[in-house]
């Protein structure tokens, strides 16, 4: 059976949205708890996320804080050892997961450390580490208690935030220019544009049969917009691209319409 | 509503000018299973088109099949270019330089005109697409006879180019067709109120239930 989207039946064929169950029928359909649990005094329909839209995945939470309850798992031994064993973690996500930057650069600098280590930095241990004991309580039990709460809670593999990308380093006309420092010549813009023309092309005809995929409406947009700078560009530097007294496609053969030099195939 | 912008989708490379290749890229150009012909099915075969997906995907396709229709003319008069009159009979272009000079025609390779036969556009939506994959399979072969003539490495690139984009057309047009065919075979409940305008494979159905009638 096809997947319709409601906001898109404009011939009648998709399915009438459905009316929204009442609240306390989600509630009864829930798993239920344990007998003995105190389920009454919180009920699970207050703690559950918000339900996300039927066509998305839904949205991780941030961990924007490191609250108290989390300082001692980020704390751990096995989250300290993780990002040695990883360093560069945008190597093992996929291409479209996070906000590329330049490749040059990933491999120039290396990526910052997910969480800051001990040794490394101690002016952002007092950060994470938990605060310093009450003067009142006496100093043997605080000893003996602060490192409790690490042994007995196992650090769990939870939502980590990811170290901020920054602003997108690529360069705007050819995604291997380090920084785009270089400036292209009119047949590096011509062979870029024909390149981001095309992949607008090809997703607008992927987008055509599926307009709700978010990848596809991202890869058209991002193809869609370089190939605009790409044109405005041109359009600076050498004009618009209806002049009816100059060379017109492919015909001279050092122009802006060149044929490119035979690559590597 | 078009504009045209001067440049092509993709470079029309030739190495050397080549008249019997050129005089068999006409196949392409004005023939059955040409780039023009699958432009205008295509261009007429819209409006009649009831899902929006596919109506959307045959503008872009038409459009883009003209965009090739543009590389191929930029191919032919490349491979003919520099050519003199006598290099032309020569190599059995007579007919072609005496009927439309350099000019490439719409004709196919053995001087066939162009004609709307080639082409056909009946009002059901699956048979029109079911036409629409066969000319793109068809032209795909065509695309492969041409490169297994050629041998000039620069207009085979260009042909391989041609050649891959037949295949994502028919791929997206079987993709329209699964489509098309799930919602014309979707059972649904029509909800009191609401009219319903079908058109099935046969015939054009309008069921209206009221609220009276319930």
């Amino acid at each position: 059976m096809p997947e319709v989207s409601p906001r898109r039946h404009g011939f009648g064929w998709g399915r009438a949205p459905q009316p929204t169950p009442p609240a306390s029928e989600s509630t009864s359909s829930t798993p239920a708890q344990p007998r003995g649990a105190a389920a009454p005094q919180n009920p699970p329909v207050a703690a559950q996320p918000p339900e996300p839209e039927p066509g998305r995945r839904p949205i991780p939470p941030i961990a924007t804080e490191p609250s108290p309850t989390t300082t001692p798992s980020s704390s751990s031994p096995a989250a300290r050892t993780e990002p040695a064993t990883e360093p560069d973690s945008s190597r093992s996500t996929p291409w479209f997961g996070r906000p590329r930057r330049s490749r040059w650069l990933r491999d120039a600098e290396p990526a910052p450390p997910m969480e800051p280590s001990d040794s490394a930095a101690p002016p952002s241990a007092p950060s994470l580490t938990p605060p310093p004991a009450t003067p009142a309580s006496p100093p043997t039990p605080t000893a003996g208690v602060a490192p409790a709460p690490a042994a007995t809670q196992p650090a769990e593999p939870g939502w980590v935030a990811e170290p901020d990308a920054g602003p997108i380093e690529e360069s705007w006309w050819w995604p291997w220019d380090r920084g785009g420092t270089r400036r292209p010549d009119e047949t590096e813009l011509i062979h870029r544009l024909q390149v981001e023309e095309f992949r607008a092309i090809d997703w607008m005809l992927a987008g055509d049969m599926d307009p709700d995929n978010r990848q596809i409406l991202d890869s058209y947009n991002r193809a869609a917009a370089a190939t605009q700078r790409l044109m405005d560009e041109f359009r600076s530097r050498l004009g618009p691209f209806m002049w009816m007294d100059e060379d017109w496609p492919g015909e001279r053969p050092g122009g802006p319409y060149a044929v490119p030099p035979t690559g590597n195939r | 509503m078009w504009y045209y912008v001067r440049k092509l989708e993709h470079p029309a490379r030739v190495s050397k000018t080549d008249p019997r290749m050129a005089k068999l890229i006409l196949a392409q150009y004005g023939g059955p299973q040409g780039e023009l012909a699958a432009a205008m099915r295509y261009q007429t075969q819209r409006f009649s088109m009831p899902d929006t997906r596919a109506r959307a995907l045959l503008t872009d396709i038409a459009t883009e099949e003209m965009a090739h229709l543009e590389i191929l003319g930029e191919c032919y008069h490349r491979l003919v270019d520099g050519l003199t009159p006598e290099e032309m009979r020569r190599h059995g272009l007579a007919e072609q330089y005496v009927e439309f000079g350099k000019d490439p025609f719409y004709v196919n390779e053995s001087g066939a005109p162009w004609t709307a036969a080639y082409i056909n556009a009946v009002g059901d939506p699956i048979a029109n697409l079911a036409e629409d994959i066969a000319s793109e399979e068809k032209a795909r072969t065509v695309y492969e006879h041409l490169i297994h003539v050629t041998d000039d490495r620069d207009l085979e690139e260009t042909l391989r180019f041609l050649w891959s984009r037949e295949v994502v057309h028919s791929q997206r047009f079987q993709q329209a067709k699964q489509r098309l065919e799930d919602l014309l075979q979707e059972r649904r409940v029509i909800l009191p109120g609401e009219r319903i305008e079908r058109h099935n494979r046969y015939e054009s159905l309008t069921w209206s239930v009221s609220e009276m009638e319930r």
